[in-house]
């Protein structure tokens, strides 16, 4: 499993043509996912247990990113209305985490710890079938792109390589780190896009120049879409308006 | 014992969509009687996993009443409440018939302990049911597209497809969230069409996505026909 995590980091060929040539492609993959999922699952689950056993700091935590957020929309505030919304929400912050607070004290039949740990194992265990979840969208979408431009690779294949993508993902166990985090996971996505394409070209037998129409189509359509709709929203409501005025 | 490697090496089998367990359970004089149990036992593993997560749940979890009144009462006692209720007369009792109704919904989706004890009585047989029904409607369909499977090898082959709610297993654990199981087993009855019928990619396609297509668009005129009906009749 760890020879297959670090071939699909290192874009290993021998790995890729000989995964695509396997009859148990799918459960190597998943093998990888599961790898994966555990590990970013098993930080989150520590630190989802640490949080619920120490929630006074969480609490304070969130509250001093309540009160920054508010503190920046008060500066970008220009209309009345917007300074009466900032001014409406930070009177009611404070009641509002005291009665989280309330509600995180309510008794409950089994102490606390218990409750902590059944809520880090639910994170540790959900993690992979989040992974495995997106995956699956991708390589669908993917599949029937790539059998539209001439691929000949079936949906073991592709699933089997594209759970590839997936290992990059394992640098998400950092993204808790202050101000690198967002830059791990960034790096993980991109570096999941190119073996996600990669793995499309070996699995349909396809060049990367394909590979990456294949990859990229369906989010494409899906983008022109999203756009389309958001001008005819925009339009409706400056009709509308016109009317109204 | 032999019995039971056999069914964890077809359920695995589905679940990592195995062609070559596949092509079996389509060879197999029993494959609809293996199927049938699979079903039946892979429903039944994932009930009872529910239910022992929700256990777990709610022996973590405050009572639901109190949990509500408390919540009632501390959005009661905020300022934006107060402000509100001064404001504009009547909103402290339309605030708290929306509480209400949107307690009842939650109540209605996040179910309880008893729900789960008769979920898992009826589990087998609903899944036994929407197995066959789905079976019956991709063959249909995979026939008319030229597949040259009975109905048996379709239904011994779209059987291991239940072994995508596997990963329902995970409940288990209170608190887990499961996902991607519709889809892997989508892919996993694709799978079984194809194999069953000798199918080409996209016939076998269309064979595994019409069937559920043409089931919710049924589905969906049976509700609006009833749902008017009853709207007429509550109505007068």
């Amino acid at each position: 499993m760890i020879d297959t995590f670090n071939g699909a980091l290192t874009l290993n060929q021998t790995l890729l043509y000989g995964l695509r040539e396997s009859p148990h492609a799918v459960r190597r993959g998943m093998l990888v996912v599961l790898l994966v999922g555990l590990l970013v699952g098993g930080v989150n689950g520590v630190r989802t247990f640490m949080g619920v056993l120490n929630p006074d700091r969480e609490f304070a935590t969130l509250r001093e990113a309540w009160f920054d957020m508010l503190d920046q929309q008060a500066l970008a505030a220009t209309a009345p209305e917007q300074r009466e919304a900032v001014k409406l929400i930070r009177e009611n912050i404070d009641p509002a985490f005291d009665l989280a607070r309330t509600l995180n004290d309510l008794p409950v039949a089994l102490p606390q710890p218990a409750g902590a740990l059944f809520q880090g194992l639910g994170v540790l265990v959900s993690q992979p079938l989040s992974y495995l979840s997106g995956l699956l969208i991708a390589v669908i979408f993917t599949h029937i792109a790539a059998r539209w431009l001439g691929g000949q690779g079936n949906i073991q294949q592709m699933l089997g390589l594209g759970a590839l993508s997936v290992a990059p993902h394992a640098l998400d166990a950092l993204t808790f780190v202050p101000f690198l985090g967002s830059a791990f996971g960034l790096i993980a996505w991109g570096w999941g896009l190119v073996i996600l394409i990669v793995s499309a070209g070996v699995a349909h037998r396809l060049d990367n120049g394909r590979a990456a129409i294949a990859v990229a189509f369906f989010p494409a359509i899906g983008g022109i879409l999203a756009l389309l709709g958001l001008c005819a929203l925009l339009l409706v409501s400056a009709v509308t308006a016109g009317l109204g005025a | 014992m032999q019995a039971a490697r056999d069914y964890v090496r077809l359920g695995l089998g589905g679940l990592f969509l195995e062609t070559d367990v596949y092509r079996e359970q389509r060879e197999s004089p029993d494959g609809l009687t293996r199927g049938a149990i699979l079903v039946v036992i892979i429903s039944l593993m994932v009930a009872v996993a529910k239910l022992i997560g929700r256990i777990g749940e709610v022996l973590t979890s405050p009572e639901r009443e109190v949990f509500e009144r408390a919540l009632y009462e501390g959005l009661a006692a905020m300022p934006w409440h107060r402000q509100l209720s001064a404001d504009i007369p009547g909103f402290a009792t339309s605030f708290r018939e929306q509480f209400d109704q949107v307690s009842r919904i939650v109540q209605l989706v996040d179910g309880n302990v008893s729900g789960d004890l008769i979920g898992l009585a009826l589990t087998p047989v609903i899944a036994l049911l929407v197995w066959s029904i789905y079976g019956l409607f991709a063959h249909s369909i995979a026939r008319l597209m030229g597949g040259q499977g009975t109905l048996i090898q379709t239904l011994g082959c779209t059987a291991l497809a239940s072994g995508a709610n596997l990963l329902g297993l995970v409940q288990i654990v209170p608190f887990a969230q499961v996902a991607g199981t519709v889809l892997l087993a989508l892919l996993a009855n694709y799978v079984a069409i194809r194999e069953a019928h000798a199918l080409a990619p996209w016939r076998a396609f269309w064979a595994t996505l019409l069937g559920p297509f043409l089931l919710v668009t049924l589905l969906t005129c049976i509700v609006c026909v009833f749902g008017s009906a009853i709207a007429n009749a509550v109505g007068g």
